[in-house]
This record gives C-alpha cells, sequence and structure tokens, in this order.
C-alpha cells in the first residue's frame, strides 16, 4: 500500500447523487489495483472529521485512478467540493478483489447497487476486453441515479419505480438468469440487504459467488480491528480470536458467498 | 536529535514521541506507510491472558472532532503473542512497551509472568486499567484507588522492566488514582484512556455503536486529555505520559507544558499512520530553533493564578 497526495483531474456529477472523481495517482497506479480494491481517501483537511473515506476503485488509466461515490453525508459533500488541480490524501489500493478464474464451465453474473456499481462496472469492462460472455445487472430506485447506456441485451438496468429498464429489484431478474442459463458464477456489491438476498439465492442453487462488503472503516488497514464481519460456519470455542470475526479491510472487502454471515 | 531525549524511570527514549495501544496493532503491520524507526516507543494493543475476538459490529462510529470504539480487546492472547510476535522484535528499530490487559488480578498477573518468564527485548509494560468496552475487569479496576494500588504492587514484585499505569479520566478524581499507582511503585502513569461516550443516528434511532456505549477519542478530548495530565502534574512526583487527541507539534508542545514527559498519537493514526514520524521531526526543528530540549517545557504553562 501507497501512500500518495494526489492532483485532482476532474471531479463531475454524473446522474442523481453520483459523482466521477479522477485523480493522477502514478504511484497507487502502478501497483495495478483490481476491481474489488479500494483507497481511503482524506477528504476534511480539518480534523471535525477525522477519518479518511473508503471508496472502491471504478478503474484507472495511464496514471489516473477513478472514483465513482454517492454523495451521502457531511464528508462526501466536501468531496463534491474539490476542483481540478486540488490536491487530495489517498492511500491505496487497499483489500483483496474478484477473483476471475479461467473457467469455460459457467457465465459471469455481474450484480451492482448504490455504491457498489464501479467496481462491477470495471470488471464489466475487464471481461468485455477479454471478450467474455456475461451478465451485467444493476439496481436502482429510480431512473436518475442510473447513469450506465447498456452496451449490449446483456446489460440489464432495474428500477424500484420502473422508471427505466425493469420494475424491481435486481434479485428476480438474478433469478431468471440463474434458471435459464446452466452454470453462472456471481460477482456482487452493493446495499447490505441485496447482498444478503443474493448470498440466499447463491447457496440455495449453488452458484459460487464473490460478494464485495461495506463497512465502517476508521482505518482501512487493519490497525484499528473495527471493520469486522462474521464468519459463517466457525467452530466456536472459549477463547478464540478472528475465528468468529474477520476484518472487511484485510480480509476482505470481497468473501466468498458461504464464508460470511449478514445477521 | 539530543533535544528530543527522555527519561522514565531508568529508561532513556530518544525521542518522547509514542503510539497509542489500539492504534497501532502490534507495530509490524505498517512498515510500507511509516518509518517505525523515527518514534520514541509503540506500545503494542492490549494482551489478554486468552485470546479474544472482541465484541460484536458496529465497533466504530466517527464523531465530531473524533471517533467511538468498541473493539472489546480482540487480540490474539499472550501465549501466541509471546510465539508469534516477540521474535519480530528481536533487533527492532524502536522500543516495544506492551499493553496488558485482563479481566480479573490474576490475569493481569499471569500474562506479566508469562512475559516475564521469556527472554526479549521489550521495554516495559503499560497496564490497561481502564478499558471501557468490556464487561469485567478494565475501567471497573481504574476507578477503584484501592484496587489500583494492590494489582500495580503485585507486578511491581514481579518485573524490573518499566511499568506504567494507564488511567481513566472517567473517574472524579484522577490524581487519586495517579497517586495509587504511585504509592503501589509504577514508574509512570499514562493519561488519558478513552471518554465514555454513545452515538445515535437520528434517522434509524438505532444506536451507532453495538455496545451502546464506546470510548470516545480524537481531537475532541484533547481538552479534557490536558486538564488531566496538569492535575496528576501538579500532585505526582513520577512521570506522566500525556494521550488524547494529538495530532501535531503544536499539541505536543501544549502537552509538555501541561507537565507531560511524553505522550502517545493514538486517533490521529487511523488518519495518517505517518504522523508520529512527522511530529518527530516537526518537534526536533521546534526545539532547535526555540534552542531548548522537550523535557525544559515540562509543566511551564503559564497560568493567571
Amino acid at each position: 500500500m501507497i501512500n500518495e497526495s494526489g492532483r485532482i483531474i476532474s471531479n463531475l456529477k454524473i446522474a442523481s447523487n453520483i459523482w466521477r472523481l479522477d485523480i493522477q495517482l502514478p504511484q497507487i497506479v502502478a501497483k495495478r489495483p483490481h476491481p474489488g480494491q479500494f483507497v481511503e481517501l482524506l477528504i476534511d483537511r480539518s480534523f471535525a472529521k477525522p477519518l479518511r473515506r473508503p471508496m472502491s476503485i471504478a478503474g484507472y488509466t495511464a496514471d489516473v485512478l477513478s472514483i465513482i461515490y454517492k454523495t451521502f453525508g457531511e464528508a462526501t459533500r466536501i468531496l463534491t467540493t474539490k476542483i481540478a488541480g486540488d490536491f487530495i490524501d489517498v492511500i491505496g489500493p487497499l483489500g483483496n478483489y474478484f477473483e476471475l478464474i479461467e473457467d469455460d464451465y459457467s457465465t459471469p453474473v455481474l450484480i451492482a447497487g448504490g455504491v457498489g456499481i464501479p467496481p462491477i462496472l470495471w470488471l464489466h469492462q475487464e471481461l468485455n476486453r477479454q471478450k467474455q460472455k456475461h451478465f451485467l445487472i444493476i439496481g436502482a430506485r429510480t431512473k436518475a441515479e442510473h447513469f450506465i447506456t447498456p452496451d449490449n441485451e446483456n446489460t440489464l438496468l432495474t428500477t424500484d419505480d420502473g422508471s427505466l429498464g425493469i420494475k424491481g429489484t435486481v434479485i428476480p431478474v438474478l433469478k431468471k438468469i440463474i434458471s435459464n442459463v446452466v452454470g453462472t458464477r456471481i460477482f456482487a456489491c452493493g446495499p447490505e440487504p441485496m447482498l444478503k438476498s443474493i448470498q440466499k439465492i447463491a447457496l440455495a442453487t449453488k452458484q459460487p459467488a464473490q460478494l464485495s462488503i461495506e463497512s465502517h472503516m476508521a482505518c482501512g488497514v487493519g490497525l484499528c480491528q473495527g471493520c469486522v464481519i462474521k464468519r459463517r460456519n466457525y467452530q466456536e470455542t472459549e477463547h478464540s480470536y478472528q475465528v468468529k470475526y474477520v476484518l472487511v479491510c484485510s480480509d476482505g472487502p470481497v468473501f466468498k458467498a458461504g464464508e460470511i454471515d449478514f445477521d | 536529535m539530543t533535544n528530543l531525549t527522555i527519561k522514565i524511570g531508568q529508561t532513556v527514549f530518544k525521542n518522547p514521541v509514542f503510539v497509542a495501544s489500539g492504534t497501532f496493532g502490534y507495530g509490524t503491520e505498517i512498515n510500507d506507510l511509516t518509518d517505525i524507526s523515527a518514534l520514541g516507543a509503540i506500545i503494542t494493543k492490549s494482551i489478554t491472558l486468552h485470546p479474544r475476538e472482541g465484541n460484536p459490529p458496529p465497533r466504530t462510529i466517527e464523531t465530531l472532532g473524533g471517533m467511538i470504539n468498541s473493539i472489546g480487546l480482540a487480540n490474539m492472547g499472550v501465549d501466541n503473542y509471546i510465539r508469534d510476535m516477540l521474535p519480530l522484535y528481536h533487533q527492532f528499530p524502536t522500543k516495544i512497551i506492551v499493553n496488558i490487559a485482563g479481566s480479573t488480578m490474576e490475569e493481569y498477573l499471569q500474562v506479566l509472568k508469562k512475559f516475564e518468564s521469556v527472554s526479549s527485548n521489550i521495554t516495559g509494560y503499560e497496564i490497561n486499567i481502564s478499558c471501557p468496552n468490556v464487561k469485567e475487569g478494565g475501567m471497573a479496576f481504574g476507578v477503584n484507588a484501592d484496587f489500583t494500588a494492590r494489582l500495580t504492587e503485585q507486578l511491581r514484585s514481579l518485573t524490573q522492566r518499566l511499568l506504567i499505569v494507564k488511567l481513566s479520566p472517567n473517574v472524579t478524581d484522577i490524581t487519586q488514582i495517579g497517586k495509587a499507582a504511585q504509592r503501589a511503585g509504577a514508574d509512570a502513569v499514562s493519561a488519558i484512556n478513552t471518554l465514555v461516550g454513545m452515538s445515535i443516528d437520528s434517522t434509524t434511532r438505532k444506536s451507532n455503536i453495538y455496545t451502546t456505549y464506546g470510548g470516545l477519542s480524537g481531537p475532541a478530548i484533547k481538552p479534557v486529555a490536558l486538564a488531566c495530565v496538569h492535575k496528576l502534574f501538579l500532585k505526582l512526583k513520577i512521570p506522566v505520559i500525556g494521550i488524547g487527541g494529538i495530532t501535531n507539534v503544536s499539541d505536543a508542545i501544549e502537552f509538555a507544558l501541561a507537565g507531560a514527559v511524553a505522550f502517545q498519537v493514538g486517533t490521529a493514526n487511523f488518519r495518517d499512520p505517518d504522523i508520529g514520524r512527522k511530529i518527530v521531526y516537526e518537534l526536533d526543528d521546534y526545539c532547535t530553533q526555540n534552542n531548548l530540549k522537550y523535557s525544559d517545557l515540562k509543566g511551564q504553562v503559564i497560568r493567571y493564578q
């Protein structure tokens, strides 16, 4: 991991509450990050908000790293005020990533919602580059939150209110694909209720799934032990350490569906 | 950097900049992001007799100028620590002070005995009698002067190494606990541990911390920490190590003026793991420019009365 001060190339609103931030970060990009990895941005130079914010990497070109973020609270509001030429302090790349195992027998199904879209979109671009047939399902509450245009018939957009694409959540679409396609492997990132539903389907239908988890993080580098999630099957003993809980920041953020327990 | 040399008990430290327990892991995790050889000492994450999973999530939440944590002393336990971590400290570039926690007096004693029974180059111990996030022990001990004295006395009889007692601010009079530690033979006290705090999400109406209450740290608690350090400085003969919201060289100077011989950087490590090293260099510049030693500032705050 590298700590680097990067020059902002651009910071633009691309959809309702969704912004794209491009930062020149030659040292971090030289580490060749993978889809699923994240960076920690130092947003507030004052100590009113002392902690960094973890943000998924949305991709990179040459020496510029891209982040797509959703405005959510005060810290992301401050982030929208940064302009080209400003510098921002970044630590990364952090965490593990989606593993793309060469496999001719199953079809990747990529699913994203909300702040989970950037890494999944990047994975989609990688698979396109490798000319691998796959499905991409992106969910949002309404049309205004969508910022991509489907590039083929296997890219499916859903909205809760039916204002764009398929009405409803990503879940019925996933179920339909699983029942129509022989052998799938799932890659998902998004809000916890969505991941929980995907986990349930993946385990019930025995489809391998990799889920990228969000968590509150104080440090992002394994120091504070704050961002834990419970393991799914663990042998409870009277005295144990890291048997019941794993760290989202350094053991994850990507976990196999069978590894973790959202309850 | 001779301006920065300080002494606690019989131990000489190259500078007064330490990193606080629980904010720097075991000192071996983040060499990518800083040069630990610059630090005066690393205080390890709390070690207990048995391994501990820690509390269920959510364990941390940011608050204005700080954060609340309730990790619950998650750690590998003393046996694993001695086997896996102590060898890594062989020829380590800075001093290691092991932080010890326990649920009973016997547990503290057993952990320290285990450390004393093996050969290692750890410098000493910081005794955590002030963790607000565990049910038994922890802070319940640190609010009781009698218990503090009895525990410190027992630990003192077991080691010649540096013995520091870490004090809780969640008491009526921190100097009473500090005096008890001094009377029982502690080489120094460190102050303060976190303040009991709470954070609520007004939208979901949920507590932001699983255990409801957690420990508040960061710049938000600095004024409380300064007052505690100053009160301890006035009442105690043994050195006081300041902790609480230190993020830069002016904070470091303020803690010295309040009476601290050294200080620990805590929450700021989460924001910038290199912050300790930066403070060392800035403090050295400050001392050189003002032609003084850091220790010259001790307790020199100018008061109105």
